[in-house]
């Protein structure tokens, strides 16, 4: 299908790259069908709505800002993608780009989990209170939380 | 909203299968343990609303700022 996006002009989306979010996401729990898209570089990609053309967010693999990074999920979580092995899934975490980069952040305590291979996905609230939804992106860089 | 008073040990039973204990009360602080079957999220409630206005916050994304953002990546993989 073809999409025209507000911030990517149109693109073309195949079947098999559509991500359901049956639940939707917390604040768009209407929107239920996304997309990735890649960028320029190998940090920051972007998960585009499919059913909102302007909505889009900024995600990241959040283990290249913190490599041990461990948050507490449910195990309900899992089994709500249509469980399996651990390997079949993957996290991802959505960047609040602010005026600054220098003051944007990273959300840490609901990180989205993709079953990989079902192509579906659900936003986690994690168990503990290790990670907050804001860190900033620029510490985390310089190795602080 | 259905009020209930429950004493230390004493427990609730939601729909036959969620199970909700007051395991300790101390002062304003309560200790609660769910058990619950595997397909049943469990959260607090405050953490769920910081996500949702995250997610709001977040999803209003300029083109402007992605090239800001593009830009400053491509300074960062220059500098490395």
């Amino acid at each position: 299908m073809r999409l025209n996006t507000r911030n990517f002009g149109e693109i073309e989306v195949e079947d098999q790259k559509v991500i359901m979010f049956e639940e939707g996401i917390p604040g768009f729990e209407m929107l239920k069908k996304f997309t990735f898209i890649d960028s320029e570089d190998d940090v920051f990609n972007y998960l585009q709505s499919i059913e909102d053309t302007d909505i889009c967010f900024i995600i990241v693999d959040p283990y290249k800002f913190v490599k041990d990074y461990a948050p507490v999920i449910n195990e309900s979580y899992f089994q709500k993608l249509g469980g399996g092995e651990s390997e079949e899934f993957v996290l991802f975490s959505i960047v609040c780009l602010k005026n600054c980069i220098e003051e944007s952040t990273i959300n840490l305590a609901g990180p989205l989990l993709i079953h990989s291979e079902y192509k579906k996905g659900i936003q986690v609230v994690t168990e503990d209170r290790k990670y907050r939804v804001n860190h900033k992106l620029i510490s985390l860089l310089n190795g602080e939380r | 909203m259905l009020a209930l008073t429950r004493k230390k040990n004493e427990a609730i039973v939601i729909d036959g299968n969620i199970e909700i204990k007051i395991i300790d009360v101390q002062g304003d602080k309560v200790k609660i343990g769910i058990a619950a079957p595997k397909n049943v999220t469990v959260h607090r409630q405050e953490i769920y609303v910081q996500i949702k206005h995250a997610n709001q916050e977040s999803s209003n994304l300029q083109l402007q700022q992605i090239n800001q953002l593009q830009h400053f990546m491509k300074g960062m993989q220059r500098e490395e």
